[in-house]
């Protein structure tokens, strides 16, 4: 259920701009958030020479809101669908959260009450969305900083359903998913056997940090020992499916950036695109 | 009817969690009031760097439109000569 190769890929941002164009023979993909597109201008000149070559880039939008009791705004949709036009993308990919409520901007991704009643409120928007994309799209699970009292689903099972009643592929995100293991007691291999694998478009790893007690996602450290076993296990349970590195901040040396990649191809055993 | 309904539960729900995290306003019931002071937290210092980040992108374009006025390194003729050119563009 991908249209993306089977390879590593690394996020696409103006200080990974370089590395991705150096490495574009083994980088198969990238992605780049939607939200900083400009439709009103030329792309950034390395990330047009990327499109240009063929290289497959997917839009990863932010700001949807695809888990909000309002339909999707259609602007933001509209916009999110001319990005992927501009990009030629083979997809497009989002999240399942809320990031606004009562007139209020959070600009961070909130996790939703999982309950019947929501399920059906977010199959709706999904639905929705799904109409207006001009390409698949791909729902990512995301690392709640809390949880809702009273649900009545656990989150593989959510997305079981969302998956099931929308044909909406998924963007797993290991990182998350180990961010929710550990801060909210769950069983990250349990998630794994209940969610729907073979409609992951593609997979999310980040780095992160353990802080009193509590893990942090927060893309600027090296990618962990959970979110790599997790990475294995999908390997073994799925076979080889692309895997997105995203690096948002703290980017360190190039060297250290290519041996992270190094390690998510061999852990994966996707070498080169097209090998 | 029933989805209008629905919609609206929700949107006052996640209104009391939206103003919890970013109005101070109270922990709604059942929620674990520890995660959610440290989401505030976390909220807070993702607005905190966002702002640093405009901010700094802000004073590169400053610094790019006036050359001669923010650029305290450069010495003192490097700047007067570059006001000259200002001037005369």
């Amino acid at each position: 259920m991908t249209c993306l190769p089977a390879t590593v890929g690394l996020g696409w941002r103006p200080e990974t701009a370089w590395l991705i164009h150096q490495r574009a023979a083994e980088l198969g993909f990238c992605e780049v958030i939607a939200e900083n597109i400009r439709l009103d201008r030329p792309l950034p000149a390395a990330l047009a020479q990327l499109v240009e070559r063929g290289m497959p880039v997917v839009p990863h939008g932010v700001s949807l809101s695809l888990g909000s009791a309002e339909p999707p705004d259609p602007a933001r949709l509209d916009h999110l669908a001319r990005v992927a036009e501009r990009l030629h993308a083979p997809l497009v990919s989002e999240h399942v959260a809320f990031v606004r409520g009562g007139g209020l901007e959070t600009d961070h991704l909130l996790p939703v009450p999982r309950t019947r009643e929501v399920l059906d409120i977010v199959v709706d928007n999904v639905q929705r969305a799904m109409a207006v994309l001009p390409v698949p799209l791909a729902l990512e699970n995301i690392a709640a900083l809390f949880q809702w009292p009273d649900q009545e689903l656990d989150e593989a099972e959510f997305l079981a359903e969302l998956v099931a009643r929308t044909g909406v592929r998924l963007l797993l995100d290991l990182s998350n998913l180990h961010a929710n293991a550990r801060n909210h007691g769950w069983d990250p291999l349990a998630f794994l056997a209940a969610v729907p694998l073979a409609h992951v478009a593609y997979v999310h790893v980040a780095g992160g940090i353990e802080r009193n007690g509590f893990y942090h996602d927060t893309h600027a450290h090296h990618v962990g020992a959970g979110s790599l076993e997790l990475l294995a296990a999908v390997r073994a349970r799925a076979g080889q499916v692309p895997v997105l590195l995203e690096r948002d901040d703290a980017f360190g040396t190039r060297a250290a950036l290519e041996a992270e990649l190094a390690e998510l191809a061999h852990i994966t055993d996707m070498g080169a695109a097209g090998a | 009817m029933h989805e209008r309904e629905a919609r609206a539960r929700l949107a006052a729900a996640q209104a009391e969690v939206v103003r919890a995290l970013v109005a101070d306003g109270p922990v709604p019931p059942g929620f674990d009031s520890a995660h959610i002071a440290l989401a505030r937290q976390v909220l807070r210092d993702k607005q905190a760097h966002i702002a640093h980040r405009r901010a700094l992108a802000a004073a590169r374009a400053t610094q790019r439109a006036t050359p001669w006025a923010t650029d305290v390194r450069r010495p003192l003729w490097r700047r007067v000569l570059a006001r000259l050119a200002w001037k005369t563009r």
